[in-house]
C-alpha cells in the first residue's frame, strides 16, 4: 500500500533514510525555468523558496534569484537511482557543481559559455541557453564521479535538450538508460500528476530489484 | 555562580589541579544510533563545458502532420524550383466545376500558400533577402482562391434569381410536363420514368438518394404530386386502379403515408395495385397523418428506409 | 536582416504609400532625384511609368516576345528586330541585337558568366509608339507569294483558346482591315509546373444545374464566400457614413459674417419699382433730348 507523498514536508534537505520511510522513489528532479533558462535540483517532484534561496547564491543581474511560479518552471529530466544513498549524492554532487559554478570558480565557469559582444553571457530577452546546458553537463559530470553507472534511467522532458547521445553520453555513461517523459500533459497544470506517476513506477521498480536481490541472498545463505 | 561569597583562599583550594583525580571514561554505549546522513558529495568534481541541445537525437516520422508545410522536406525551395509560368484558374474555367470540385481546389490553394508563406517568412528573417518570388506565386494562387469565392458567390445570386423568376412560370411548367408524361406510351415507360425523376429533383428537390434528401415543406408537397401522377399514369391502363382513383377526394392522394407508399412501389403495374390495396387498407383502419405531423413522420420513414437500404447493400 | 512580420501586415502601409507618391508638383524633382540615385546599368532609358498604368493584359501590350518589329525613330530607325521581352516597369519592348543598345560601367558583383571588362552592352527599352509590326501578308499583285509589310497599328476582336499560351487570347488585327489576322507568336516552351492543371481536367465540367428547390452551395460555407456584415450588403447608412459623405458647414470669418448680415440688410431695403409716370417722365426726357440733337 503506497503512502501518499507528504508534500508539505519538503523544504529542506532529506537523507536516504527519511525518503525511503516518506514513500519516495530514489529520484532527483531538474526543473527549469521557461523565462530564464535557469535550472533548479530538487529531491522532490516540487520544489520550494528555501532551495531556490540554497541554489542561487551569487545572484547579479545575469543570474536572477527566480520567483517559484509554477508556470514558469517546467521539469527538465527526472533521475531514476538505483539506491536512495545514490540518489541523495547525485543531489548534493549536483548542488555542490553548481556551488562551484556560481561561487567558488565562476571564472572557470564563465570560460565556457559564449558570450554576446559586450562580454556577457548570450542571451536574447531574459533567456539564457547556457544555463540548461550546463546542467545537462554537470548531471552527466555528478553521474560519472558519484561512482555507479548501471540500473540508472534518464527520464527527459525532450530528446532535443539532452544533447548529442552518441556522442556525448554513451562514450561516458554507456551504462545509463534514457527515456522520454510522456510529452502530453507535461504542462505547469498537470505536471505533479506525470511526475507523480513515474515516481510511483520508479518505486515499484526499486521494491522489486530489492526483493529479487534479498531472494537471491537468501538462496546463497541456504546453500 | 554557587557562592557569592567565600574566604580568601576558597577559589585556590576548590580548584581542579592536575593532581585531580580524573573522571573514569564513560563505558561505550551500545544502542548507538547510527548517522542517517551518510553521503558527501565527491570532491573530484571538475565544471564541464556545456552539452549545447542536439536534433541528432530525433527521428521525424515522414508522416508528420507538419511537413505539410513544406514542398518536398525542403527547408526552402530555389527560385528555380517554383513554378512561375502557371497561370491563376479562369473564372470561365471555374464556373464548369462543381462545389466538391472547387472546395478540393481552395484547400490546394491554401496549403500550397502556407508552404510560400512560410518560405518568404524565412527568406525575410532567417535568410535576410528582399526577393519577392515566393509573393509572387503566393498572389497567383490567391487570384485563384477568390476567383473561387466570386464563382461561388455568383452562382449563388444566379439560383435565387432563377428561384424568383420560376416561381411565375412554374404552374405552366408543371402542367407542360404532366401532360407530356401522361401522352407517353407503355413502350416509353424507361424514358418517362427517368423524366419523372429528374423533374421531382428539380422542382420538389426530392433526390435519387434517399439519404440526401432533407424533408421540407416543398418535399412532402412533391412527394403527394409524384405519386398522384404515378397513379394516374397506370390508371390509364388499369380499371380498377382508374376506380380507385375515381374514388380518392380531389382525383389525387391527399394523405403523405398513403403518398409515401405509392411513392417507394417500384414503377410497374403490380406494384402500383399492391401499393394501392395497401393504402385501401390503411382507409379501412383510418390511417391518416395530420399535416401538422407530416414533416417530421416523412423524416422517420426517409430515415427508415435509408437504415434499410443500409443493412441490405446488395440491393 | 531581419524583418519581423512586417511583410504580413498593412499596418504603416498608408504612410509608406505616401513616399511612393508624392504630389503632383514635386514629381519631376522626385524622379529625377531616384534617376540621379540609380547606377547607369540599372537606369531605364525611358521614364518608369506608375503601377496603375503598367500594361497588364495582351490588348494593352499589342505586341508579344517573338514578334518582328520595325523601329520608326532615333539611330536604328529602320532596323527590323524580334521583341524579346517586355520591360514591365517602363511599358517598353526590349529587342534583339539590331535594336538600340548602350554600353556601360558595370561593377564586379553583377557581371555575368565570362564577362572580361567592365564594359557592358546592355539593350535598351523601346517605347510603343516608336516601334512597328512587322508581319508577312498574302502579295495582291502576285498570288500564292506573300510580301512583308509594317502594320500601322492593330486592333482586337473576339477571342480564342490558344494552346501555346494555355488561355483565352484575342485576334490581332490589322487596324481598318478586320479580316487580315495576325496570328501572335509562339511563346517560349516550358514544361508544366507542379502548380499547373492538366488541360482536360481543368476542362471536364463537373457542375450542371440540376434543382431549383435545393441550393448547389451548402448552407455552411457562405460565411467564407460573403462577408455577412458587409457594409455594401447592410443597405444602411451609419452615422460615421454619413458624416465622411456630408461636407461639415463652412466656419466663417468676421468679416464675412459682416458681410453676409449687411447683405441681408440691403436686401430687406425696398427696391422701386418703375411706375407708368416714370416711364412717361423718361419718355419725355429722351423725347426731348432727340427732338434736340435730330431735329438740328
Amino acid at each position: 500500500m503506497p503512502r501518499t507523498y507528504p508534500y508539505w514536508r519538503v523544504s529542506k534537505f532529506r537523507p536516504a533514510t527519511w525518503l525511503e520511510g516518506a514513500g519516495y522513489a530514489p529520484q532527483v528532479f531538474v526543473f527549469r525555468n521557461l523565462e530564464s533558462g535557469q535550472v533548479l535540483y530538487s529531491q522532490f517532484p516540487n520544489f520550494t523558496q528555501q532551495q531556490v534561496d540554497k541554489q542561487f547564491q551569487r545572484t547579479d543581474w545575469s543570474n536572477r534569484k527566480p520567483a517559484i511560479r509554477r508556470d514558469i518552471w517546467r521539469c527538465m529530466c527526472v533521475v531514476d537511482m538505483p539506491t536512495y544513498e545514490s540518489g541523495v549524492k547525485l543531489y548534493q554532487n549536483l548542488c555542490r557543481l553548481k556551488y562551484l559554478r556560481d561561487v567558488r570558480m565562476p571564472q572557470e565557469a564563465q570560460k565556457h559559455r559564449k558570450l554576446n559582444e559586450d562580454g556577457h553571457i548570450w542571451y536574447s530577452s531574459q533567456y539564457r541557453p547556457t544555463y540548461t546546458q550546463e546542467a545537462v553537463a554537470d548531471l552527466r559530470e555528478s553521474i560519472a564521479k558519484s561512482g555507479c553507472d548501471s540500473d540508472i534511467t534518464i527520464h527527459w522532458e525532450d530528446a532535443w535538450r539532452m544533447g548529442d547521445k552518441s556522442k556525448h553520453w554513451t562514450p561516458i555513461l554507456p551504462g545509463v538508460q534514457h527515456s522520454l517523459m510522456s510529452r502530453v500533459g507535461n504542462i505547469a497544470r498537470e505536471q505533479s500528476t506525470v511526475l507523480r506517476e513515474l515516481g510511483d513506477r520508479a518505486r515499484q521498480e526499486f521494491q522489486r530489484a530489492r526483493k529479487s536481490n534479498q531472494n537471491q541472498q537468501e538462496g546463497h545463505m541456504s546453500l | 555562580m554557587l557562592f557569592q561569597r567565600g574566604l580568601s583562599t576558597t577559589a585556590r583550594v576548590s580548584a581542579r589541579t592536575k593532581f585531580t583525580r580524573p573522571k573514569p571514561k564513560p563505558p561505550k554505549r551500545q544502542n548507538v544510533r547510527p548517522p542517517t546522513q551518510t553521503t558527501h558529495h565527491d570532491n573530484t568534481l571538475r565544471i564541464q563545458a556545456p552539452i549545447p541541445p542536439s536534433a541528432a537525437n530525433i527521428q521525424c516520422p515522414d508522416d508528420h502532420p507538419l511537413w505539410q508545410f513544406f514542398a518536398d522536406k525542403k527547408f526552402m525551395r530555389s527560385p528555380e524550383e517554383l513554378d512561375v509560368h502557371s497561370r491563376p484558374w479562369s473564372v470561365p474555367e471555374l464556373r464548369r466545376k462543381s462545389f466538391e470540385d472547387l472546395h478540393s481546389l481552395w484547400y490546394t490553394c491554401l496549403k500550397e500558400r502556407n508552404i510560400l508563406a512560410r518560405e518568404n517568412h524565412l527568406l525575410r528573417n532567417a535568410v535576410g533577402g528582399q526577393q519577392e518570388f515566393f509573393e509572387q506565386v503566393a498572389e497567383r494562387v490567391r487570384t485563384t482562391m477568390w476567383r473561387i469565392r466570386h464563382v461561388l458567390s455568383e452562382r449563388d445570386w444566379a439560383f435565387r434569381n432563377a428561384q424568383e423568376a420560376f416561381s411565375v412560370e412554374k404552374e405552366s411548367f408543371v402542367k407542360d410536363f404532366e401532360k407530356e408524361f401522361l401522352e407517353l406510351s407503355q413502350e416509353q415507360d424507361g424514358e418517362a420514368f427517368e423524366r419523372l425523376s429528374r423533374f421531382q429533383h428539380a422542382i420538389f428537390g426530392i433526390n435519387e438518394f434517399i439519404d440526401e434528401n432533407l424533408v421540407d415543406r416543398r418535399f412532402v408537397e412533391g412527394l403527394k404530386y409524384v405519386a398522384t401522377l404515378k397513379l394516374r399514369k397506370f390508371a390509364s391502363r388499369d380499371e380498377e386502379l382508374l376506380n380507385f382513383l375515381a374514388q380518392c377526394p380531389d382525383q389525387g392522394i391527399l394523405d403523405v403515408g398513403e403518398a409515401f407508399v405509392l411513392f417507394t412501389s417500384e414503377h410497374k403495374l403490380e406494384s402500383v395495385k399492391e401499393a394501392c390495396d395497401a393504402i385501401k387498407e390503411l382507409r379501412e383502419r383510418g390511417n391518416y397523418v395530420p399535416r401538422s405531423e407530416e414533416v417530421d413522420t416523412v423524416t422517420q420513414y426517409i430515415q427508415r428506409l435509408a437504415q434499410a437500404q443500409l443493412e441490405s447493400p446488395a440491393l | 536582416m531581419s524583418t519581423g512580420y512586417s511583410h504580413l501586415t498593412k499596418v504603416g502601409a498608408r504612410i509608406l504609400n505616401r513616399l511612393n507618391n508624392p504630389p503632383e508638383h514635386l514629381k519631376p524633382f522626385v524622379s529625377k532625384y531616384t534617376k540621379r540615385s540609380v547606377p547607369e546599368f540599372l537606369r531605364p532609358e525611358i521614364d518608369e511609368v506608375d503601377p496603375k498604368d503598367a500594361f497588364e493584359t495582351e490588348k494593352q501590350w499589342k505586341y508579344m516576345p517573338g514578334d518582328r518589329v520595325v523601329i520608326t525613330r532615333g539611330k536604328q530607325r529602320g532596323n527590323i528586330c524580334v521583341v524579346k521581352q517586355h520591360d514591365r516597369i517602363t511599358n517598353g519592348f526590349i529587342l534583339d541585337e539590331n535594336g538600340p543598345t548602350k554600353t556601360v560601367p558595370v561593377p564586379k558583383q553583377f557581371w555575368l558568366e565570362g564577362q572580361k571588362t567592365h564594359m557592358l552592352t546592355v539593350p535598351v527599352a523601346l517605347k510603343q509608339e516608336d516601334v512597328k509590326l512587322v508581319a508577312d501578308v498574302d502579295d495582291p499583285q502576285n498570288p500564292g507569294h506573300t510580301k512583308t509589310v509594317a502594320v500601322r497599328d492593330v486592333t482586337f476582336s473576339g477571342s480564342y483558346y490558344d494552346p501555346d499560351y494555355k488561355k483565352m487570347m484575342p485576334y490581332r488585327q490589322v487596324s481598318g482591315e478586320t479580316d487580315l489576322v495576325i496570328p501572335w507568336p509562339k511563346p517560349e516552351q516550358h514544361e508544366d509546373g507542379e502548380l499547373a492543371t492538366d488541360a482536360m481536367v481543368a476542362r471536364e465540367q463537373t457542375f450542371w444545374v440540376e434543382s431549383l428547390a435545393k441550393n448547389p452551395i451548402p448552407e455552411a460555407a457562405f460565411l467564407t464566400i460573403r462577408n455577412p456584415h458587409s457594409k455594401f450588403r447592410r443597405g444602411k447608412l451609419t452615422t460615421k457614413d454619413i458624416s465622411k459623405l456630408v461636407a461639415p458647414p463652412m466656419p466663417l470669418s468676421d468679416v464675412k459674417k459682416a458681410r453676409l448680415a449687411e447683405r441681408e440688410q440691403l436686401a430687406q431695403i425696398p427696391r422701386p419699382t418703375l411706375t407708368e409716370e416714370d416711364k412717361n417722365l423718361i419718355g419725355d426726357k429722351i423725347y426731348e433730348h432727340l427732338k434736340e440733337y435730330v431735329g438740328r
